[in-house]
């Protein structure tokens, strides 16, 4: 087997230790940390968790390892400013940083003010101009955040690879039919998996039951999952957030948190990350996120299971 | 007062790496500070575009450098020194995001980072088209916004980047300090005067000088006068200089600009005007002027040296000896 990528994102208070973090994953032989754009609190105007700079820290502190923005958002930069700081990463990382690019997600970008496009065409127009800012100099190879398969397709056919977020593993050959057999061979394919490490597997399932749950709020994950075949799961779970009740993890079938997530022992978490691998996804990257709060060690037990 | 200078880095493609190895060689040696400019546009060496064109275009809008990354870079490969962007554009970040990207830097340089904010130059900011407000209005509207996402959150010192009084003023109310690029020093005492006397004990003052070191003074001298033409192709420096004392210069380099003449751009500048702004000739005239502009008020003083060749590193190193 493969081992998997981790999600790195570094916190107040805690960026060095996840810097730490990613030169112990590093010397363990982990081939890739993803780090993603986070929002605390995505209700709140607050400031993010900023990826490109977590990708130019972990650059100058490791040699080997792979490091892909996951994903840095498209609206809060320019395309020239994100050329700019991607060729930056890509040059002193020798190659070893990867761009993946996403539009975000429309509630945040609502709460700053930032007026935003139908993702598909804006996605197009921002690839055109990234690429046409960066005319001196090398650009990365460039993954676009994709859940449905209109994104999905986009990136097969202008980007070198496709990163997803709470994909089940399910609808992976689905999700991958609509990019041209072509051009699908050539791609990356990442996944964030959510993963849970426990000797209870009951303990795991609730977790990503809320998880689920969770992210069924957000629009465009209503969507994907919807699509993914778990319309009914969202439809309850929104529902039950709508009359403020505190039964949303209910309406998550135990089908679709095994679907999404990967939870349970370590036998269990090696097993998936197998099925995940035989399905497609080349560049599984396993989120531990949630809910711990030390975020370095969350990171580096689970790589545990794979040493 | 500092002994030594600060430094203006440039990520220029294909340099990054050696010239994060100049910023670890700069900080073995004692230097203060790094001031890592934004890539919203390049200075062309001297000339190349004139031959190229044959018109006066100095600043081209691709993507180039971005000064975050780079003063991130540079603050993770480094012990003492202390790195500020110089300066950073507003119009390129929302100020939640400017401030996620400071608050990073800021945690991971133990505390070496400064915040070095300004709207840039109309010229680069309409090839981009961007929506450009009036400078005073926008940078306190950004101001603004960037503290009031900041809720519990500690913002590195902020420095707004200053030509005329307007801004200094606003940097006194705002701010933690300023800086210039290309301040004339004859005109420091006057425009200090803005800054609320309360707050000048603890106000950075910070100026970026082009700087060139030779035996030849003439040569240096027309080093230098190269150096500035690129500013005073942009309206603002224009308006700069014209209320420091050199509005003659600054007429003959619009008429120069306006046949396409980009030698005598160079040539406007006048012998007092490239004295009273950069560091130039032997090692000792150069140490001489970095301490009349300390004794004026700089007390982040920092030298370019851009304009000398492709090699970047090899600039700056070649410089940091004059001050050994």
């Amino acid at each position: 087997m493969q081992k998997p990528g981790f999600v790195l994102s570094a916190p107040p208070g805690q960026r060095k230790a996840i810097i730490e973090a990613a030169r112990e994953l590093e010397r363990r032989g982990f081939p890739h940390v993803l780090c993603p754009h986070e929002y605390a609190r995505p209700h709140d105007a607050q400031a993010p968790y900023d990826c490109l700079s977590l990708c130019t820290a972990l650059a100058q502190a490791t040699q080997a390892i792979r490091i892909v923005s996951g994903v840095a958002v498209t609206y809060t930069r320019p395309p020239a400013d994100m050329a700019a700081a991607a060729s930056f990463n890509y040059e002193i990382s020798d190659g070893r940083f990867m761009l993946g690019l996403g539009s975000g997600y429309k509630i945040v970008l609502d709460r700053f003010g930032i007026k935003t496009e139908p993702p598909i065409p804006h996605m197009r127009r921002y690839l055109e101009e990234l690429r046409s800012a960066a005319t001196e100099q090398p650009l990365p190879p460039i993954l676009i955040a994709a859940l449905r398969r209109r994104m999905a397709a986009l990136a097969g056919e202008l980007a070198d690879g496709l990163i997803g977020g709470n994909w089940a593993l399910s609808h992976v050959p689905a999700t991958l039919a609509s990019i041209p057999a072509d051009q699908r061979d050539r791609l990356i394919v990442a996944n964030v998996t959510p993963v849970y490490l426990c000797d209870d597997r009951a303990e795991g399932l609730a977790f990503m039951r809320r998880l689920c749950a969770a992210f069924s709020r957000i629009p465009t994950y209503a969507a994907y999952f919807s699509e993914a075949g778990y319309q009914e799961e969202v439809e309850r779970a929104q529902a039950a957030f709508a009359a403020g009740t505190s039964q949303a993890a209910d309406a998550i079938s135990e089908r679709m948190a095994d679907d999404i997530g990967i939870f349970g022992s370590p036998h269990d978490i090696r097993e998936r990350v197998e099925a995940w691998q035989a399905a497609g996804v080349n560049w599984l990257t396993l989120s531990t996120l949630y809910p711990i709060r030390d975020r370095a060690a969350a990171a580096l037990r689970v790589a545990a299971v794979f040493d | 007062m500092e002994s030594k200078p600060g430094f203006l880095f440039y990520a220029v493609p294909g340099q990054r790496k050696s010239m994060i190895a100049a910023a670890e060689e700069l900080d073995r040696r004692g230097f203060p500070f790094i001031y890592c400019n934004h890539g919203s546009a390049r200075v062309l060496p001297a000339g190349q575009e004139a031959q190229q064109s044959g018109v006066v275009r100095t600043y081209i809008g691709t993507a180039v450098t971005d000064g975050l990354s780079h003063c991130l870079a540079i603050a993770m490969r480094t012990k003492r020194i202390t790195v500020g962007t110089g300066i950073e554009v507003t119009y390129t970040r929302h100020p939640v995001e400017m401030l996620g990207v400071a608050n990073y830097i800021n945690e991971v340089s133990g505390g070496r980072f400064l915040l070095g904010i300004g709207p840039g130059h109309n010229e680069i900011l309409r090839q981009w088209n961007y929506p450009i407000e009036k400078p005073l209005a926008h940078m306190r509207r950004y101001t603004q916004e960037l503290r009031a996402v900041a809720t519990g959150q500690p913002i590195p010192p902020l420095i707004f980047s200053v030509l005329r009084n307007g801004m200094l003023r606003l940097a006194g109310e705002l701010a933690d300090g300023a800086i210039w690029a290309n301040a004339v020093l004859s005109y420091l005492p006057t425009a200090l005067k803005e800054v609320p006397a309360e707050k000048r004990d603890s106000f950075i003052v910070a100026n970026l000088a082009p700087c060139y070191v030779s035996e030849d003074r003439a040569e240096a001298l027309e080093a230098v006068r190269v150096a500035l033409t690129n500013y005073l192709t942009l309206t603002n420096y224009q308006r700069y200089f014209t209320e420091a004392g050199y509005g003659k210069e600054v007429e003959q380099a619009k008429a120069a600009i306006a046949a396409n003449d980009h030698a005598g751009v160079a040539a406007a500048v006048s012998e007092r005007m490239a004295d009273d702004i950069c560091l130039y000739g032997s090692a000792a005239d150069v140490r001489e002027r970095f301490e009349a502009f300390q004794a004026a008020g700089v007390n982040q003083m920092c030298v370019s040296t851009l304009f000398h060749s492709d090699d970047q590193a090899e600039a700056i190193l070649r410089v940091a000896d004059a001050f050994d």
